[in-house]
């Protein structure tokens, strides 16, 4: 059980980051008892406390420890599973204002920031360099510190991997408050995607990458979803490694494209509808090379069976097309009454089977399905729209991820997909990934965290 | 057969540009040129008149030699053919000059029946052109056109809708007309693969000076150009808003109230 939070500690913990920095009862803001978790519930915590600096964060974890108070970590608050939101009430620890700069190595194309710093600008501070931080999920303004804690992955990660890899070292503070650095035991690895239950990272130094000098995105338009995901495994097997695949459900690029006024993606080839569209980013160091692997894919083209090849290759065209596929999630939002969104990660060949079962579970529920996914990298986003009332869509998606979420683990997938576990889909994970794996988890959770009062609820409950 | 022109022009990527705040002046330097975005519009439009009535779409220009690559991205989604007026003694150019060029130019390739341009660029964003043209061309003009709802091929008419801010106008019209095309309705098209190579192959006809009988050299380029530009300045950007949430109405009201009296 924990501690009930009191005066005593409030005084404890203004001495450690100044009063104006702990923030309680009414003067808690919304933003603080929730996260993007659709329709979920509102938790208070009994004090916000914004910390600045290490030192502050392991006085705090330090203080909560002896307490007994839980802690819940968060940045920006754009997770979509509930992860930072304070179930247990206690501490909601702030790292938003630790966002600056730490240094910048251009030989070794390391960055190093406070996890605090949004993912939008740790991208610039590369590009200024002429470098590149290639992990984006979509969601600029989300911490990076968010971003490891998920392990977030992206349209990116099939050719250049996910947030893990780009994490050369990290400041850790334990529960207890003490400090190390990821890279002092092999052990401490399992931090990075452990959604903030290990414990807190303080400051990261991410690894860079050249800019590759040129890119062209392709569109390949088909008439389903099944000739969409086969010709995107015969693209792969030709050798072409594209740095992006994208599989886009044609209902769900009609419905964004109508929100946002930006119908980039095809809809009707020469009067036929269009089934699925394949979006492809090729990149090169010279424009000959491009046109070459072009050429190349254009005598595949019959093989693929796509209707047609469309070519994104001028600036204005690649940032509409690249903004239309960023705005499918806020255009959910906006354009139905309500809406919520699974997302999973299974096998490339498992995709199109998931995507017709939530088809078929979708229209027998009077549910709009509209999916898109990372084909290779395997993130499957399932979105739902519903022009009903909340009480009436509130169980129907209830029904229909239970329905979603089972179908995916029988295809070999997990539930965890890219936002992470959070509180939304313990149960769910605790069923998917089987009683021997949980138990292990338990007891990593136990060996970092022994009073279990970091992010409780989460993940391994 | 329908003659279609459509005019387009190669213009900086105003996105990634910035003014010297010292100096006023455009930093130009490593700024990519693009298709104005506006004009991409017009040319689907075109397209789509050519799609379902047929024809044959001609594009012209006037730039430097670069600017071949926006009409060989405009030949990849439809057209048929390109005129890249070009020559140093058309530089510095006004509207005025610019609209007396590119005519003169046009003129001696063929003659237009419908002449197509998207409303205003994204740099000068005059809004000046499309009208200037039509005078020159001795065409029809309509601004602001959203919709080419019909065309009377035979008897040279067309019904075309324009976007106003009150409403929808439908008027009719007669060959030849100029059209400024709005974006509503004609969104961008993305060129095919195919499109695209066989754009590379492509004619480009390139007009100079030289090339124009009877251009008369005092109304082209800076000597033809009344309008001189003194200065440039950044404008005042106002102060970006803050949206309150201090956690329920009372609390945001009374904070409200707090900074209104501050």
């Amino acid at each position: 059980m924990f501690a009930k939070f009191s005066a005593e500690m409030a005084a404890r913990l203004e001495e450690i980051v100044g009063k104006s920095n702990v923030i309680q009862g009414e003067d808690i803001g919304m933003d603080f008892r929730h996260d993007e978790l659709p329709y979920g519930a509102s938790y208070t915590p009994d004090a916000v406390v914004e910390a600045h600096s290490t030192e502050e964060v392991s006085r705090i974890m330090e203080l909560c420890s002896k307490y007994d108070l839980p802690v819940t970590v968060r940045g920006a608050g754009t997770g979509k599973v509930g992860g930072s939101v304070p179930l247990q009430g206690g501490v909601v620890l702030s790292l938003k204002g630790m966002n600056q700069l730490v240094s910048f190595d251009e030989d070794a194309q390391i960055i190093t920031v406070q996890p605090g710093m949004l993912l939008q600008d740790v991208k610039a501070e590369a590009e200024k360099h002429g470098l590149c931080y290639p992990p984006d999920p979509g969601e600029k303004t989300a911490t990076v510190g968010g971003n490891v804690s998920t392990n977030a992955g992206g349209p990116c990660a099939l050719k250049y991997g996910s947030t893990k890899d780009y994490v050369a070292d990290a400041v850790l503070v334990f529960a207890d408050g003490s400090v190390a650095k990821l890279s002092d035991k092999e052990e401490y690895s399992s931090v990075i995607g452990s959604e903030g239950t290990l414990a807190v990272i303080t400051q990261l130094s991410l690894k860079l990458i050249a800019r590759p000098a040129k890119d062209v995105i392709l569109l390949f338009p088909f008439m389903d979803t099944e000739s969409c995901l086969n010709a995107a495994a015969k693209i792969s097997e030709a050798g072409f490694e594209p740095a992006v695949m994208e599989y886009l459900d044609t209902d769900l690029v009609e419905f964004s494209g109508n929100v946002t006024g930006n119908p980039v993606f095809p809809i009707e080839m020469d009067g036929e509808r269009v089934g699925a569209t394949l979006m492809v980013s090729l990149e090169g160091e010279s424009d000959d090379e491009l046109d070459e692997k072009m050429e190349s894919i254009a005598e595949l083209a019959e093989e693929l069976e796509c209707l047609d090849i469309l070519v994104v290759d001028t600036p204005t065209l690649k940032r509409d097309t690249w903004e239309a596929h960023d705005a499918f999630h806020t255009s959910m939002e906006a354009g139905a009454k309500c809406s919520d969104e699974l997302n999973v990660n299974l096998p490339q060949e498992n995709i199109s089977a998931l995507v017709e079962f939530a088809k078929d579970q979708g229209e027998s529920s009077g549910l709009k399905v509209l999916c898109y996914a990372h084909v290779g990298s395997g993130g499957l986003h399932i979105h739902t729209a519903y022009d009903g009332t909340k009480e009436d869509f509130i169980p129907l998606m209830a029904a229909f991820a239970a329905q979603v979420y089972a179908r995916c683990a029988q295809l070999s997938g997990s539930i965890v997909g890219e936002y992470g576990v959070g509180y939304a889909k313990t149960d769910y994970y605790k069923q998917s990934i089987g009683p021997e794996a949980y138990s292990r988890l338990s007891a990593r959770k136990a060996a970092f965290d022994p009073k279990h009062i970091l992010n409780p609820g989460k993940v391994v409950i | 057969m329908l003659k279609i022109l459509v005019c387009v022009k190669q213009v900086p990527d105003v996105d990634q540009m910035r003014m010297d705040p010292a100096t006023g002046n455009l930093i130009r330097a490593g700024v990519p040129a693009i298709l104005n975005p506006l004009d991409a519009n017009a040319l689907s439009a075109a397209v789509k008149v050519k799609e379902t009535y047929g024809g044959e779409i001609t594009l012209i220009t006037m730039g430097p030699p670069a600017a071949e690559a926006v009409l060989r991205e405009c030949l990849a989604v439809g057209a048929d053919k390109a005129i890249l007026v070009t020559d140093r003694a058309f530089g510095n150019a006004d509207t005025l000059a610019t609209s007396y060029s590119i005519v003169s130019a046009a003129n001696t390739q063929d003659k237009y029946d419908l002449i197509f341009c998207g409303k205003e660029t994204l740099d000068g964003a005059t809004g000046q052109m499309g009208s200037q043209l039509a005078e020159r061309f001795d065409a029809a003009q309509v601004t602001s056109a959203s919709l080419i709802k019909e065309i009377d091929l035979e008897n040279g008419k067309l019904v075309v809708e324009r976007e106003l801010e009150d409403g929808i106008e439908t008027l009719e019209v007669t060959m030849p007309c100029l059209f400024t095309m709005e974006k509503t309705n004609y969104p961008v098209r993305i060129p095919s693969l195919k499109g695209k190579l066989a754009a590379k192959k492509a004619p480009v006809v390139t007009i100079t000076s030289q090339d124009i009988p009877g251009l008369d050299l005092q109304r082209i380029g800076d000597p033809g150009s009344p309008t001189k530009v003194p200065r440039m300045f950044p404008p005042v950007m106002p102060e970006p808003g803050v949206i309150l949430d201090e956690g329920g109405l009372d609390a945001t009201v009374s904070k409200l109230l707090t900074l209104i009296k501050e």
